[in-house]
């Protein structure tokens, strides 16, 4: 733990360097919740406040400030990166060093999510603390089953990111796959409506992807919605998934591994 | 200066096109994208009648404009968007030495394959949805490919703006700024009308998207289409000179290496 703890560091570090820039992109996840929630507002205003499919004003306001605080943690970085160290062959120094490619990948990521879940914790307890009749508190008898479920969702979407961006290696370009990966992971994890606004058959699919397990699970869990699963039944999902990723993540490495030519591969 | 354009896009599209696997993801990442905002969209349909006095048709008539000027955006201008990293690493030394405006040769920097699937969407969503609204006549989509080229004004000059901050603010080119805007001007596909003034006012004006989808669907409803047209021609052209001016303007603070 101690080289990936260091590997996160440095990391970190390096996403300080620019410090303007760094502010600016930290807020772009804040400037975006506040366009989700205008349009909510407006959608509850023209309905005179009745719920939506079950969802009242409140539950919905709630559920989308979560989606901020923990989907915002990941970005595209992690494509980015490869795909440029893919293409200048500077990939050779990952392969080089004495810790393994994933170890070195997940690190990177948590660095760069240190910054933006301080951040968005602050704007998450300021919501709750300053406009307290928008939102719905969540139980502290909660907290515990929503952390477990949230440390483990999000070692779920680390591992499916890393698996997404070890396809660089197959195409020049890394956008394309960055851009599906996100829609995907925005559609069918309940970042961009509750999993139980869509229609049933709709649902089911959805919950048979990893995708709900990084988002709609804990914050389900959180907030006391209804889900289709016991809490045990999705930690043993979360982990299934985990392990499912970390054997795409060998059969893929593995095939990579033998095929990368060292600058300009 | 047009042939050089087209020269340029047209090398620059060859490359694009030799890596296949990278040309195919491309075009399918900018369907699925925007298929799944339309899904999102047809779901909250189900549960509400209409957004702002527009039923689900109408909504996406707007949606196909912005995603009709968005493809189009990524197919002619999509160098826009490297104008942080080509001014951080020095990459605009080589276009200024040139005897080629500088804002043509950006312009023609990249090809946005996303584009072309987004474009296809767009106009799918168009001819689609135009067909089921009873107030849009034949007559209409005559005016439509006007409105469309003032959508395609106004985003550039959107994303040129926003894209030049990189010579005011010292932030290399990691801010996103311009993806930043764009997100926000996202929200623009549903009618603006919904929204709070200062919102509407920053739709209009500061990621002025309120002009791509709304507003000419507003207009042609409202049986005012030339008078829209008219209208929207003089904001995308403001916006067109501010967007240039405040472009140039930026490029005599460019530094080369090391901004």
């Amino acid at each position: 733990m101690k080289k990936f703890w260091t590997l996160a560091s440095v990391t970190l570090q390096s996403a300080l360097y620019y410090r303007s820039a760094v502010m600016i992109n930290l807020l772009s996840p804040a400037v975006q919740l506040i366009g989700q929630f205008l349009l909510w507002m407006a959608l509850y205003a023209q309905q005179d406040g009745s719920s939506i499919q079950g969802y009242a004003q409140a539950d919905m306001m709630t559920h989308y400030l979560l989606v901020f605080c923990i989907s915002s943690l990941l970005t595209w970085s992690s494509e980015n990166t490869l795909s440029r160290e893919i293409r200048n062959g500077s990939i050779v120094t990952r392969r080089t060093r004495p810790v393994s490619f994933l170890t070195q990948s997940l690190a990177a990521m948590a660095g760069n999510m240190v910054f933006q879940a301080g951040i968005n914790l602050l704007v998450t307890a300021a919501a709750f603390g300053l406009f307290p009749r928008f939102f719905v508190l969540p139980s502290a008898r909660n907290l515990l089953p929503f952390a477990i479920s949230l440390i483990l969702g999000l070692t779920v979407r680390m591992m499916l990111v890393h698996c997404f961006s070890l396809l660089c290696f197959y195409t020049t370009g890394h956008l394309g796959i960055t851009w599906t990966r996100n829609a995907l992971s925005d559609f069918f994890s309940g970042a961009l409506l509750p999993l139980a606004m869509f229609p049933e058959w709709l649902q089911r699919f959805s919950y048979c992807t990893p995708f709900p397990l990084t988002l709609q699970v804990p914050i389900a869990l959180l907030l006391d919605r209804p889900l289709p699963f016991s809490f045990a039944q999705f930690l043993l999902l979360q982990l299934l998934w985990i392990g499912v990723f970390y054997l795409i993540h060998k059969a893929m490495y593995r095939h990579v591994s033998r095929n990368t030519t060292i600058a300009g591969g | 200066m047009l042939k050089i354009y087209w020269m340029l896009k047209k090398q620059y599209l060859k490359t694009q096109m030799e890596y296949r696997l990278n040309f195919c993801l491309m075009m399918i990442a900018g369907v699925v994208i925007r298929t799944l905002f339309m899904a999102i969209t047809y779901i909250i349909f189900n549960s509400i009648p209409s957004i702002g006095g527009y039923d689900r048709n109408e909504v996406f008539l707007m949606f196909a404009l912005f995603f009709i000027s968005e493809g189009l955006g990524g197919i002619f201008y999509e160098g826009l968007w490297s104008i942080p990293s080509m001014a951080h690493n020095g990459e605009l030394d080589m276009m200024l030495v040139r005897p080629v405006s500088p804002l043509v040769q950006i312009l023609s920097n990249g090809f946005g394959l996303q584009g072309i699937g987004t474009l296809a969407l767009g106009i799918t969503a168009l001819l689609l949805s135009s067909a089921q609204i009873a107030w849009f006549r034949s007559v209409l989509y005559l005016c439509l490919p006007v409105f469309i080229l003032l959508g395609m004004v106004v985003r550039l000059s959107s994303y040129l703006l926003s894209a030049s901050h990189v010579f005011f603010l010292r932030v290399g080119d990691r801010a996103n700024v311009t993806y930043t805007l764009n997100s926000l001007g996202g929200y623009a596909r549903y009618p603006v009308s919904i929204y709070p003034g200062w919102m509407q006012a920053v739709l209009f004006t500061i990621i002025p998207y309120g002009f791509i989808g709304y507003l000419p669907v507003c207009m042609m409803k409202n049986g005012s289409t030339l008078a829209g047209m008219a209208g929207i021609a003089l904001a995308a052209g403001l916006l067109f000179w501010l967007a240039r001016t405040v472009f140039y303007q930026g490029l005599k603070r460019y530094e080369s290496m090391g901004m």
